[in-house]
């Protein structure tokens, strides 16, 4: 080989390296809508446009079980207005449905779950479907029987499904579910219903215990939340979840002081959107700080294992789309 | 490492589980709240979505199929009552339209029809069951509404209902004519149509009301709407759930609805749906509906309401124990703040009782009510609320002259059960059996009082919490032991409500009271109720027993303990399926002997374990040993000190005096509620006093230098364990400079576990 040839292959070579390359550093930002009704706003579909996003992952409906123990779909989107992206459907399946079918009506269940996103989407086709279920341990083998048929039915269309921090964490102990790919959920990780937390939605400290053990076999998604709430406690012990209250409302003095721990206390017995509060009661508001969303974003670059991952945002709400430079900084430590 | 890892993850999943059981499981909102007065007595079972205390999330649900009834009521008035109830829903509800009819060869009223009698009834009933066919939509879409057919049908309805010579099937068919226009979205078309067909009748029939509420719904006026739609809550109950979700809150839009009212009547009707999404106080309310319309049928459930409420207010967290983190044991520091504020707002509560139970009193005299029986019934209660026995039988007195309901009945004899406890409680035959002829007689009130199982489990605990109030451990385990329904309460056990007995003695009481208790559950001369209360406890009584040994055990009374441990038949502790409780095998598998540094469960030494009864005598038999044989005296006090540093929260063996151990003791996390230990009668398995006693006596004993500051420390694992839960981090410092300053040599050297073994050996030469 002359030496020009030796310059041209390994030029060659370079170059193949090089675009290779290019092509693991893809990420796609894409977000949850969450909603019953699917109708978007100018300000969101301005939202969309501007930050790029070409996916929503929209739950269709949630799957729960009747008073005759049948798995019974509720909430079904209603679309409200034309979706200009595409549509990724979301199921949300609750727990107690595995506990109570059997594998015949697990695989009705299939059927039933395929037919009815066929019939609600607005659109074509789906290049994905989406299974939201906290599965664990004990109903882990019906949970993954009931994907396999799901995905027997849906031909080239990929099936993902929600992961928890714990089943990422454990996945020799919760099983692997037989998906497509896996769509990590960093949020929802605090304990709600512990005066002692700080932050339920979002709480790095105990995120990242759950990170680093190595890579999940499933190619993965990684989700982050950007939404504030507020928790009722009455002498320590929660509530209820009140998502209407906002820190502005929060700051009527007549009605809350501002603690030393972060909580608005509650002044007077006051009825508030339909809520009987007593004097003594508490309230902690939390949101998603930037920085915070720009930590978990950077703890989440690392555990990236394919080449196009998305990261989808919870969800398509005001909030999220009056914070499009929160989200661009997020998405940029990612 | 695996099962490292699986350990791991086992303890994840038990805070989990914590964690699970609030937020899936957890019981909340009505689920919990606890009430002794019957929620149906203002007759209003069908309306039991707004009860306070429906116990909806525990599954109980009452009056779902009222819209059936209403229909199947004029069906069976139609027919002249020859035809009974369960044949009509069977025809009109219970063969759908799709299936033949000789399914129901046997039905009294399809032979009725096959007798030719009433054939335009027949025909009715046939193509209204058509049209819910058409309309029927399945939870799949697998069937859609048939709407070229719906079309069809309305025409036919309409035609129908024209043409019909018997009021009763016009208005039918104009009611099937307006169902199917609503569904049809032909709103304006329905619109006319009910003013057409419907409105000319003047009918009082349940299906008019249900016409005016499709009509309600088909107009453009939106106050009108909610107007109309008042008269159907006030006069039909089928669509009431609907119209209550979807009904407006805004104070605004009230007033414009008012505005819209034509009487006071339908004012009472648009204000009782806003009073029934009160979640606060209502009772002026209540007042202002009284006052305008005192024959409503709502304020009597109204006041139901408004007295379930003030009972959660009062008693849900006193006497279930959820609701609240008010503990002293916590360590959180705000036990004082919150237990400030509940004391506030229990004054709050209380003043504001009295203040409903003025103003109905006022109801009463100023206007006519008509159910005289239920509110001089609620009278009662609320005068037993406010422990007014004078008050209280006054009312019951005056409730019972008045001719009430049997559910007004049964909540009577409840209140008398619930007097005779608060007010004139002697534990003698006369009480108990007056108290036994009471209960029984309210269990013949079963299918009057609502969720009657749940509610004869409150009584059973208002009644346990009373003598547990009173120190009385022995009444309040056998009460407790009765609690069942689902009841949810702090010592609620799925599987066993004899259990539960167990879990309060295990909690509260010490030796005497398990002396107390057993020496009348081995009375032979019990009384009835006595016998009826021990009975249902025959299954656990090794289990009992072994609680009371233990008792002893806690209090260090090992000769005691031993005795009562020895009349256990061996076989107990070596059960392995865990029948009763019994976990003796599986969790005293340690050396309870064991010496350590490590308060981890990872180093048990599992080559020897102990019965309960064997390793009590072995303890005696150290004792008697280091008091009578100076040979190794030092190393016997050392491991008497690991018996009982091992029997405390961070021991290998803390089975030997505890029943359940959880990883969120102690620490930030500490919630003390769930701790068994809170009547103190356990303090040692949080302190390791007397471990450290025993540690202390090695250390002063022994006559090796190296072996002493061995035993010092070990002291200093108790002094963490107590720092852990009790005098925090202070103390272990300071215990760490002394440690420092009594064995300067040695102070570095047995921190780490390096050179466990080196100072172990030297106990030979102590």
């Amino acid at each position: 080989m002359k030496f020009w040839q030796y310059i041209s292959f390994f030029s060659f070579v370079f170059l193949a390296v090089l675009m290779t390359s290019c092509e693991v550093e893809s990420v796609k930002k894409s977000v949850y809508h969450w909603e019953t009704d699917f109708n978007l706003n100018a300000d969101e579909e301005a939202f969309l446009v501007k930050e790029e996003i070409s996916t929503i992952y929209t739950k269709f409906f949630d799957v729960t079980l009747n008073a005759n123990m049948e798995a019974i779909p509720v909430a079904k989107v209603n679309f409200v207005t034309a979706p200009q992206q595409e549509i990724v459907p979301v199921v949300y399946i609750v727990t107690d449905v595995f506990k109570a079918l059997d594998s015949v009506a697990i695989k009705k269940l299939a059927t039933n779950i395929y037919e009815q996103l066929v019939q609600l989407n607005p659109q074509d086709k789906f290049s994905e479907i989406q299974v939201d279920c906290d599965w664990m341990a004990s109903i882990a083998d019906r949970y993954f029987y009931f994907l396999t048929e799901l995905k027997s039915l849906m031909g080239e269309t990929e099936l993902s499904c929600t992961i928890r921090l714990y089943q990422y964490k454990y996945p020799d102990l919760t099983g692997v579910p037989p998906v497509d790919k896996g769509a990590l959920m960093y949020y929802n990780m605090g304990e709600i219903l512990s005066y002692s937390e700080t932050n339920s939605i979002l709480n790095n400290e105990i995120g990242e215990q759950y990170l680093g053990f190595g890579e999940y076999p499933l190619p993965l998604d990684f989700a982050l939340p950007n939404f504030s709430w507020s928790l009722l406690y009455r002498y320590g012990e929660f509530q209820q979840i009140m998502p209407n209250i906002s820190e502005a409302m929060l700051a009527d003095s007549s009605l809350f002081t501002l603690k030393e721990n972060q909580y608005y206390m509650v002044k007077k017995d006051t009825l508030i959107q339909n809520v009987f509060l007593r004097y003594g009661d508490e309230i902690r508001y939390e949101n998603c700080e930037e920085s915070e969303l720009i930590y978990a974003a950077e703890l989440l670059s690392h555990e990236k294992n394919q080449n196009h991952t998305n990261l989808l945002f919870y969800d398509l709400k005001p909030n999220l789309v009056n914070e499009s430079d929160k989200i661009d900084r997020v998405f940029a430590a990612f | 490492m695996k099962v490292i890892k699986l350990i791991v993850f086992l303890l994840l999943f038990s805070s989990a589980a914590q964690y699970s059981k609030a937020c899936s499981y957890y019981p909340m909102g009505s689920d919990i709240r606890f009430s002794l007065f019957s929620q149906n007595i203002g007759e209003g079972t069908e309306m039991s979505y707004v009860f306070y205390s429906s116990h909806y999330l525990s599954g109980y649900t009452n009056g779902e199929l009222l819209g059936t009834d209403e229909n199947i009521t004029e069906w069976y008035a139609f027919f002249d009552k020859k035809i009974p109830r369960i044949e009509i829903d069977q025809l009109i509800y219970g063969v759908p339209y799709e299936k033949p009819y000789p399914l129901l060869s046997s039905n009294k009223l399809y032979k009725h029809f096959k007798s030719g009698k009433n054939p335009e009834t027949k025909e009715y009933i046939h193509f209204a069951k058509k049209v819910e066919y058409l309309l029927k939509e399945d939870y799949w879409d697998k069937k859609e509404m048939d709407i070229e057919n719906s079309k069809l049908a309305l025409e036919v309805a309409i035609e129908r209902s024209r043409a019909a010579k018997q009021e009763i099937l016009k208005l039918r068919y104009g009611y099937q004519a307006l169902v199917l226009a609503y569904y049809l979205k032909e709103h304006k078309r329905g619109v006319q149509l009910y003013e057409e067909l419907i409105a000319p009748l003047n009918s009082t029939s349940v299906i008019a009301t249900w016409s005016l509420f499709h009509y309600a719904n088909m107009i453009d006026d939106g106050y009108e709407r909610w107007r109309l739609l008042a008269k159907v809550f006030e006069s039909s109950r089928s669509k009431n759930h609907f119209i209550y979700r979807r009904y407006p809150t805004s104070k605004e839009v009230l007033n414009k609805i008012l505005a819209k009212c034509q009487s006071d009547d339908e004012k009472a009707a648009v204000l009782s749906i806003y009073a029934f999404k009160n979640p606060a106080r209502a009772i002026d309310q209540i007042k202002e509906i009284a006052a305008i319309n005192p024959n409503s049928e709502m304020i009597d459930i109204l006041l139901v309401r408004e007295i379930n409420k003030m009972e959660d207010w009062y008693y849900t967290d006193r006497y279930t124990g959820f609701g609240k983190s008010i503990d002293p044991y916590d360590g959180s520091g705000y036990y004082e703040d919150f237990k400030f504020f509940d004391e506030k707002n229990f004054e709050a509560d209380k003043k504001y009782l009295k203040r409903v139970m003025q103003e109905t009193k006022q109801i009463l005299r100023d206007n006519e009510i008509p159910n005289k029986a239920l509110w001089n019934t609620s009278l009662a209660y609320m005068g037993y609320m406010l422990d007014d026995q004078e008050e209280t039988m006054k009312y019951v007195a005056i409730a019972k002259k008045f001719k009430g309901s049997k559910t007004i009945e049964g909540q009577l004899k409840t209140i008398e059960i619930l007097s005779l406890v608060k007010f004139e409680s002697k534990w003698d035959e006369k009480f108990q059996n007056k108290l036994l002829t009471q209960i029984n007689e309210v269990k013949n009130y079963k299918r009057d009082l609502y969720d009657y199982d749940r509610f004869f489990g409150q009584i059973m605990l208002n009644i346990s919490r009373k003598y547990l109030d009173d120190g009385n451990m022995v009444l309040a385990a056998l009460f407790e032991s009765q609690v069942d329904g689902g009841t949810h309460e702090h010592y609620h056990n799925w599987g066993d409500r004899e259990y539960q007995g167990f879990d309060l003695l295990n909690e509260n009481a010490f030796s005497k009271d398990m002396d107390e208790f057993f020496e009348g559950w081995n009375n032979p001369n019990k009384t009835e109720l006595e016998a009826y209360l021990y009975n249902d406890l025959e299954d656990l009584k090794w289990r009992y027993t072994d609680l009371w040994a233990t008792t002893y055990l806690r209090e260090d009374n090992l000769e005691k303990a031993l005795e009562i441990y020895e009349t256990i038949p061996d076989s107990v502790w070596e059960i392995t399926n865990h029948d009763y409780h019994y976990y003796y095998k599986q969790e005293l598998n340690a050396n309870p002997f064991e010496t350590r540094f490590a308060t981890s469960a990872f180093s048990e030494d599992r080559s020897i374990s102990y019965t309960k009864p064997d390793f009590v005598r072995e303890l005696i038999r150290l004792k008697k040993e280091v008091k009578t044989n100076p040979k190794n005296r030092a190393y016997n006090y050392m491991l008497i000190g690991n018996a009982y540093y091992n029997m405390t929260y961070n021991g290998n063996s803390w089975y030997y005096t505890e029943y359940e151990w959880s990883s969120n003791e102690g620490g930030k996390y500490s919630d003390r509620r769930w701790n068994h230990t809170n009547s103190g009668q356990n303090k040692d398995y949080i302190t390791g006093d007397r471990a450290k006693k025993y540690y202390k006596l090695a250390e002063e004993t022994s006559k090796n230098r190296e072996f002493s500051a061995f035993c010092f420390r070990l002291q200093y694992k108790c002094i963490q364990l107590k720092a852990t839960f009790e005098t925090g981090e202070y103390v272990r410092r300071k215990f760490q400079e002394q440690f420092k300053e009594k064995y300067p040599k040695h102070h570095d050297e047995l921190y780490g576990c390096d050179r466990f073994y080196y100072y172990f050996d030297k106990w030979k030469d102590a």
